[in-house]
């Protein structure tokens, strides 16, 4: 009789967890869908910045931070791809962190990515700064949001999902 | 419910709950 309340109670506490896990991917992890014009951001300059300035071609967005290291780790890889693709795509790394902050990491790190700072945080768009970075959305040529990507990339899944707005 | 079965339930919950949640760290260890 024990034993069996104690199965019981076994299958209890595994449905907790899954609820418990299910409702902190959802909280926390997953990335919500982020269209271009959403976005509010500035160059390293200060200057307002329009997405729609990186018309006519895909476009990679990828969200960052200075304090990040799988953000800083998986950028050689994002350039590794820019340099195999030239310039048939936009690599756009956005932050909300103040601009010289990012200017001081772009002065030290110099990739060939457009570097942008985000007027709002990136919890206005629904992205957990502590959980959900890096992560990385791919736009078609039309900008209409084709794949997401929550956690770090390396080459071979960057060139996977970048064929796919290709 | 007796006190035994009621802490055998118990005991039954915590060690599901901590089964899956070592299980789920050992495979996002491995997968990531």
């Amino acid at each position: 009789m024990v034993k069996k309340i104690f199965w019981k109670g076994f299958l209890v506490g595994c449905l907790a967890f899954l609820f418990v896990a299910a409702l902190g991917y959802y909280k926390l992890v997953k990335s919500p869908d982020i269209a271009l014009a959403q976005l509010e951001l500035q160059d390293l300059e200060g200057n307002m910045v329009e997405m729609a300035d990186f018309d006519e071609k895909p476009l990679v967005v990828n969200y960052w931070a200075t304090w990040c290291r799988p953000c800083l780790e998986e950028f050689p890889y994002f350039e590794e791809v820019k340099q195999r693709f030239g310039d048939d795509i936009h690599f756009v790394m956005i932050s909300d962190e103040p601009i010289e902050k990012i200017g001081k990491f772009t002065a030290t790190n110099p990739y060939s990515f457009h570097f942008l700072k985000s007027s709002k945080k990136l919890a206005e768009y629904g992205i957990n700064e502590m959980t959900a970075i890096p992560t990385t959305y791919f736009y078609d040529i039309s900008g209409n949001l084709i794949a997401k990507h929550t956690s770090a990339l390396n080459v071979e899944r960057l060139i996977e999902l970048i064929n796919g707005i290709h | 419910m007796k006190i035994g079965e009621k802490a055998s339930f118990l005991i039954g919950s915590l060690t599901g709950f901590l089964f899956l949640l070592v299980l789920s760290v050992i495979l996002v260890l491995i997968f990531e």
